[in-house]
C-alpha cells in the first residue's frame, strides 16, 4: 500500500478526530520540546571547555596541602609554578592567567570601570584558540599588548576598529590593543573582557615592590595564578604526576623557603601540585577559588533522570491517547484485515502514522524550543542560542532520537491494532484485559503522585525563599545603598564624602572594605592569653558610621574609641559568631594578636570592646562566619560607602547622590547597589532552583493532564456498555459520570496519597541543606495536593462528561 | 467452491461453553447464489467466520477452492483470503476517513496492482453500481442504501471467487433491501459465488438455494426456483 495513501488517511483521521489528534500532537510536542531542552542543558553542561581544538590535552594545575592549621585546596597556584612546569618533559605549553582587580580603563574618549581585566601569558592564545576577529595573535608578544573581547570592543569603540588604540589603567600602565577576539563561549570556565600581556604585570611589580601583589613574583605561598598546561599527545594525568614527583624536591625547597619568611615552623606546611583535565573543571572541581562557580554533577544526573522520565511520560501519553479512543479504529483495522491486509502491513501503516506524528511534533517542538530558549537560559543561567544548538554536530542525532521516541511510542499502538481479531474488532467493542486497565490506572497514579510531589516541593521552596528573605540578616536592607568607590580618585572621594553629609535625604553613611555580598578575607589571629591557638577570622575595616549605615546593632559592650588606637594596639569589635567561638562576654577583657607579623616587635594587638550582631555577607543559608571589625579611616583602603536614607526618601536620595557623584567624583557612571538587591542576590541560586522545580512541576502537570484525559476517555469506552444500560434504566447523568470514573478517582487518590510521604521526605531532605528553615506545617502539603486533586478530577470529569454525552447522544 | 465436513464449533468462556455449529455438512459449488438462513443464535455468524477464513472449526474439515483449511496457519489463510473472498456486512463498515472511491479501491491496494489497473477496476465498479456521482463523497454523507452499495462495490471490485454477505439488508429498509439483493444477484450473474447470511426469509428467497440453520444444525438444504425464473 503506497505511503502516500497512509499519510492521506492519517490526515483525514486527524481532522475527523481533531480534538484527540490535537491533544496527542500537543502532548507529543511538549514532551519532545521539554526533552530537547533538558537534553540541551545536559549537553551544554557536559560540553564545558571541550570547544578548544586540543582540549583533550589541556590541563589546569591546582594546589593542595597544609598551611599550619589551614587546608589548602585551591584552583589557584603560585605564579612561579609556571616556570617550573614549563621545564617538565611532556609539557608543550604552560600559560598563566591572573584575574586582575576592578579597575578604571581609560582611552581616547573612553573611561570605564572594568571588572574582567586579566593578565595572561603571551602564549595564551596558542592554548586557547579563540578566533581573532581583528589584529594578530603574534602581536600579543609585545609586553604592552592587550587583547579585548568582541563585545567589549563593540561596547567601548562601537563600529570603530580599536587595533592600535591605547588604553591606560589607574597604576599608570599603558596598553596597546593588538587584537579583538571572539567572546569566550558560555560553556567555558574562563571568560574575560581584557587580556593584558603578563609581562606588563611583571614589569610593574618589579618596579613597584611596595605593592602587595609584588610578593607573587617569588613567593610559593601566594596562590593567585591559574596555571594551564598543554601536554604532549599521550602524556596523561598519571604520567605527568610521575614527572612532577621527580621535580618535587626542587619545589619543596622553594616552598619552604617562602614559608620561612612568614612562619617559624616550616614543618607545618606542605604544598602539592596536581593537574586536572580542563573539561572536568566545570562539573567535577571541588576546589576553592574557582574562576566560575562549578556546577554539581548531581544536576546533570538529576536532569538526565528527568529527561528519561519525560521521555517515558511522553511515550506513555502517546500510547494512552492513541489507544484511548481505539474503538473508533477497530472497524478500520477489521475491514482492512478482511480485505487482505496482513499484520505487517498494518504495523507498517501505524508506524508511518507515528512517524508523521513525530515529524510534525518535532517541528512544533523546535518552534517551542526557539520560543522558550531565552526564558530557559535565564532560569538555568546558561547561554545557548538556537543557532548555536542547531550548528552542533550532534544535533542531527538529537533530532533522530526524538523521532525514535515517536516511533517507539507508535510501536505499541501498531502492534496492538494489528493484533486485533477482525471478526471481533468489526463489532467495535473494546476487548482489553483487566490487567491492562489496572496498568493504565497505576501509570496515572504514578504521574499524579510525581506531579503532586513536584508541586509540594515547589511550594515548599517558595515558602523557604520567603522565609529566607524575611529572616534576620544582621542589617536593615531598606532605604540603604552601597556605592563602590573603586573608580573614584582619592581627592575627589574626600570631597564626595564631605558633600554627602549635606544631603537632606541622608540618615547615616559609613565606609567599609567589605559590605554584605562580599566574602571578607580570612586573617589568622591568636589570643594574647593563649598563643598556641590560631584562629581564622574574617576581617573588615570600617569607619565610625558603617554599623549605623548598615543598621547593624551592637549586642554587647561599646563601640570603638578611635582615640585609643595606636600603631600597635587598637580596639576592635567582633560579631556574635566570633564571640561564641572565642567564649567572649562583654564583662571579659580579651585581646587578639595578628599572626604573621614580620618580627616579634611588629605584633599588632586588638582589644575586643564590643559584640555586633552577625551581619550576613552571603545569606543565612551559610553559617555566620566569626568576624572582627577594625576601625580604619584611611580612605585609600576603603572600597565601599554605605548610605542610609531617611524613611521614604530613597528615590530622591539616589537621585541626589548620582548628581553629587557626577559633580564631585567622576564622570563615570556611579556604581550603586541597593542593599535589598544585594540581599536578594544571596538567594539567587535558591530562587533559580525553585523556578526550575516549579517549571518541571508545571510541565509534569501538563503531561499528567494528558494522561488523565486519556484515562478518563478510556474508562468511559471500557464501561460503555454498562453506561448504556444504566442510561436506559434512566440513571441520572451524574450517576453515569461517577460510575464511569469510579476507578479513575481511586487511581488519582492513590497517587495523591503516595505523594504525601514522598514529598515530605524530599522536602525535608532539601531543607536539611539550610541552617534555618521555615516551619513545615500541614498546609504546605494541603494546598498543592488539594490543587492537584481538583485539577485531576476537573480534567477527568470534563473529559468523561464529554465522552458519555457523545456515546449516548451521537 | 467451499465444502464443510462434520463441522463443529463452540464458543466458551471460563464457565460456559456454547455450541455454535454441530456436524455441519455443506457443499457450495462455483457460481452458486446461496442463502444461509436462520434466527439469531442459529450459528450463522460462526459459519460466516469459518467460511470467511477468519476462524477455524473445533472439529471437522473445511475446504475452500480445493484446500483444506484446518491445517493452515493464520498467515496462509490471510493469503488465501486476499483477492478470493469479498465481504459485505450488515453495518456497511466503510472507513469513514476514506472517500467512496478510496473505500472501493481498498482491497485492490493489497493485490499488488498498478495504479492504472486499480483505477480501471474502480471505475468499472462505480459504473456497474452507478456510484460515479458520489465517488468523492465520504460514508457519513451517504444514505444507508448508498453505503451498502459502496460496500457491495468494494466486495466485488476485485472479482473474488466468493462473496460473503452477513445480513446485508439488516440496517436498511425493505425496499432498499430489495435493491441490495438485486445487486447481489447481479454479482452472482457475473460468475461470483455469493453466500448471503440472513434471518429474513424474503431475502433468502432471492437466492437459488436456501440452507436453513437451527441451533447449529443444518435443518434444510434445498434448491429453489427463483421467482425470476
Amino acid at each position: 500500500m503506497p505511503i502516500l495513501t497512509f499519510i492521506r488517511t492519517f490526515f483525514r483521521n486527524f481532522i475527523l478526530n481533531r480534538a484527540y489528534s490535537l491533544l496527542t500532537l500537543i502532548a507529543l510536542s511538549i514532551g519532545i520540546a521539554v526533552s530537547l531542552l533538558v537534553l540541551i542543558y545536559v549537553y551544554y553542561e557536559l560540553s564545558y571547555d571541550r570547544n578548544w581544538s586540543d582540549s583533550g590535552n589541556i590541563y589546569r594545575a591546582y594546589s593542595f596541602g597544609d598551611l599550619g592549621d589551614d587546608k589548602i585546596n585551591s584552583a589557584s597556584t603560585p605564579s612561579v609554578l609556571g616556570t617550573v612546569l614549563a621545564r617538565q618533559e611532556g609539557v608543550e605549553e604552560v600559560t598563566r592567567v591572573i584575574p586582575g582587580t576592578r579597575k578604571v580603563v581609560r582611552g581616547e574618549g573612553i573611561k570605564s570601570m572594568e571588572s574582567s581585566f586579566f593578565y595572561v601569558d603571551s602564549n595564551f592564545f596558542e592554548v586557547f584558540d579563540l578566533p581573532f576577529v581583528s589584529g594578530n595573535k603574534d602581536d600579543f608578544k609585545r609586553p604592552d599588548a592587550i587583547v579585548i573581547s568582541l563585545s567589549t570592543s563593540q561596547r567601548l569603540f562601537g563600529e570603530r576598529n580599536p587595533i592600535g588604540e591605547t588604553l591606560g589603567t589607574q597604576l599608570g600602565v599603558e596598553y596597546v590593543i593588538v587584537g579583538v577576539v571572539g567572546d569566550f563561549p558560555g560553556n567555558s570556565h574562563l571568560s574575560f573582557d581584557f587580556a593584558a600581556n603578563w609581562c606588563s604585570l611583571e614589569l610593574l611589580l618589579r618596579r613597584r615592590r611596595d605593592l602587595p601583589q609584588a610578593a607573587m613574583l617569588d613567593n610559593w605561598l601566594y596562590l593567585n595564578t591559574y596555571t594551564y598546561l598543554k601536554l604532549a599527545e599521550g602524556v596523561g594525568e598519571e604520567a605527568f604526576d610521575k614527572l612532577l614527583a621527580e621535580a618535587r624536591h626542587k619545589l619543596d625547597s622553594s616552598i619552604v623557603s617562602s614559608y620561612i619568611s612568614q612562619q617559624e615552623d616550616p614543618g607545618r606546611v606542605s604544598l602539592n601540585i596536581g593537574i586536572q583535565p580542563i573539561h572536568d573543571i566545570h562539573l567535577f572541581s571541588e576546589l576553592e577559588n574557582e574562576l566560575k562557580p562549578p556546577t554539581s554533577p548531581l544536576y546533570v544526573k538529576v536532569f538526565t533522570i528527568i529527561l528519561l522520565f519525560v521521555l517515558l511520560m511522553t511515550a506513555l501519553n502517546f500510547i494512552n491517547l492513541t489507544t484511548a479512543k481505539a474503538s473508533r479504529r477497530y472497524k478500520e483495522v477489521a475491514v482492512r484485515k478482511y480485505f487482505g491486509a496482513g499484520r505487517r502491513k498494518l504495523i507498517y501503516q501505524f508506524l508511518i502514522e507515528a512517524i508523521v506524528y513525530s515529524l510534525i511534533a518535532t517541528f512544533v517542538a523546535l518552534v517551542m524550543v526557539e520560543l522558550l530558549l531565552p526564558a530557559f537560559n535565564r532560569v538555568f543561567d546558561i547561554e545557548i542560542s538556537s543557532a548555536g544548538f542547531i550548528k552542533q554536530p550532534d544535533t542531527i542525532w538529537i533530532l533522530v532520537l526524538t523521532m525514535l521516541l515517536g516511533i517507539t511510542a507508535g510501536a505499541y499502538p501498531a502492534v496492538f491494532f494489528s493484533g486485533l481479531k477482525p471478526q471481533v474488532a468489526i463489532k467495535g467493542s473494546m476487548k482489553v484485559k483487566r490487567w491492562g486497565v489496572v496498568l493504565r490506572g497505576l501509570l496515572v497514579s504514578f504521574q499524579v503522585g510525581l506531579t503532586a510531589c513536584l508541586l509540594v516541593l515547589s511550594f515548599g521552596m517558595y515558602k523557604q525563599l520567603a522565609f529566607l528573605r524575611s529572616a534576620e540578616h544582621g542589617f536593615n536592607s531598606d532605604n540603604a545603598v552601597v556605592v563602590d568607590l573603586d573608580s573614584s580618585e582619592e581627592d575627589a572621594l574626600e570631597q564626595f564624602v564631605v558633600k554627602l553629609e549635606s544631603l537632606e535625604e541622608l540618615a547615616f553613611y559609613g565606609r567599609g572594605v567589605y559590605v554584605p555580598g562580599d566574602d571578607p578575607g580570612l586573617v589568622s589571629f591568636r589570643r594574647s592569653d593563649d598563643s598556641t591557638q590560631v584562629l581564622l577570622l574574617a576581617m573588615n575595616h570600617i569607619d565610625e558610621g558603617y554599623l549605623d549605615a548598615l543598621g547593624a546593632e551592637l549586642q554587647a559592650g561599646r563601640r570603638i574609641d578611635a582615640a585609643k588606637n595606636n600603631e600597635f594596639r587598637q580596639e576592635a569589635l567582633i560579631n556574635e559568631a566570633a564571640a561564641d567561638f572565642l567564649g567572649f562576654s562583654a564583662k571579659d577583657t580579651m585581646s587578639l594578636e595578628l599572626v604573621g607579623g614580620r618580627s616579634s616587635d611588629d605584633i599588632q594587638v586588638f582589644d575586643i570592646v564590643g559584640v555586633v550582631a552577625n551581619i550576613s555577607h552571603t545569606g543565612i543559608k551559610n553559617s555566620d562566619r566569626p568576624m572582627i571589625f577594625l576601625y580604619d579611616d584611611n580612605t585609600q583602603d576603603v572600597r565601599y560607602v554605605v548610605i542610609r536614607f531617611k524613611e521614604g526618601m530613597s528615590a530622591s536620595g539616589v537621585e541626589a547622590l548620582t548628581l553629587l557623584w557626577g559633580n564631585t567624583v567622576s564622570d563615570m557612571h556611579i556604581e550603586l547597589s541597593y542593599l535589598n538587591e544585594i540581599k536578594e542576590g544571596f538567594y539567587k541560586d535558591d530562587k533559580r532552583f525553585s523556578q526550575i522545580s516549579l517549571m518541571f512541576g508545571l510541565v509534569a502537570l501538563l503531561l499528567t493532564a494528558f494522561s488523565i484525559i486519556s484515562m478518563a476517555a478510556f474508562e468511559v469506552q471500557y464501561y460503555r456498555k454498562n453506561i448504556f444500560i444504566r442510561s436506559i434504566m434512566a440513571a441520572p447523568f451524574r450517576n453515569l459520570l461517577l460510575y464511569g470514573l469510579r476507578n479513575f478517582c481511586l487511581y488519582v487518590a492513590l497517587g495523591i496519597a503516595a505523594a504525601i510521604p514522598v514529598s515530605d521526605f524530599l522536602l525535608h531532605l532539601w531543607l536539611d541543606d539550610y541552617l534555618k528553615s521555615f516551619n513545615v506545617s500541614l498546609y504546605v502539603f494541603i494546598i498543592p495536593l488539594a490543587s492537584m486533586l481538583l485539577i485531576s478530577l476537573f480534567a477527568g470529569f470534563l473529559t468523561a462528561s464529554r465522552e458519555i454525552k457523545r456515546e449516548l447522544y451521537s | 467452491m467451499i465444502h464443510t465436513r462434520n463441522l463443529v464449533k463452540s464458543y466458551r468462556n471460563k464457565l460456559v461453553e456454547t455450541p455454535a455449529l454441530i456436524n455441519v455438512n455443506i457443499d457450495i459449488g462455483d457460481g452458486e447464489f446461496v442463502a444461509v438462513a436462520g434466527h439469531s443464535g442459529s450459528g450463522k455468524t460462526a459459519l460466516f467466520n469459518i467460511m470467511g477464513l477468519m476462524e477455524l472449526p473445533d472439529a471437522g474439515e473445511v475446504y475452500f477452492m480445493g484446500r483444506e483449511l484446518s491445517s493452515l496457519s493464520e498467515k496462509a489463510r490471510e493469503k488465501l483470503r486476499r483477492g478470493n473472498i469479498g465481504y459485505v456486512f450488515r453495518q456497511f463498515n466503510l472507513i469513514d476517513e476514506m472517500s467512496v472511491w478510496e473505500n472501493i479501491e481498498l482491497p485492490l491496494l493489497y493485490l499488488k496492482l498498478s495504479r492504472k489497473e486499480r483505477r480501471l477496476m474502480v471505475e468499472e465498479a462505480l459504473a456497474q453500481f452507478q456510484l460515479g456521482h458520489i465517488q468523492k463523497y465520504y460514508p457519513q454523507q451517504l444514505t444507508g442504501l448508498q453505503q451498502q452499495t459502496v460496500s457491495l462495490a468494494r466486495a466485488s471490485v476485485f472479482k473474488p471467487a466468493l462473496l460473503l454477505a452477513d445480513e446485508p439488508t439488516g440496517d436498511i429498509n425493505s425496499s432498499a433491501g430489495n435493491v441490495v439483493m438485486d445487486f447481489l444477484s447481479e454479482i452472482n450473474d457475473r460468475g461470483i459465488t455469493v453466500v448471503v447470511f440472513t434471518n429474513l426469509m424474503q431475502d433468502a428467497h432471492k437466492a437459488q438455494r436456501i440452507i436453513q440453520l437451527h441451533d447449529g444444525h443444518v435443518v434444510t438444504d434445498a434448491a429453489q426456483i427463483s421467482a425470476n425464473q
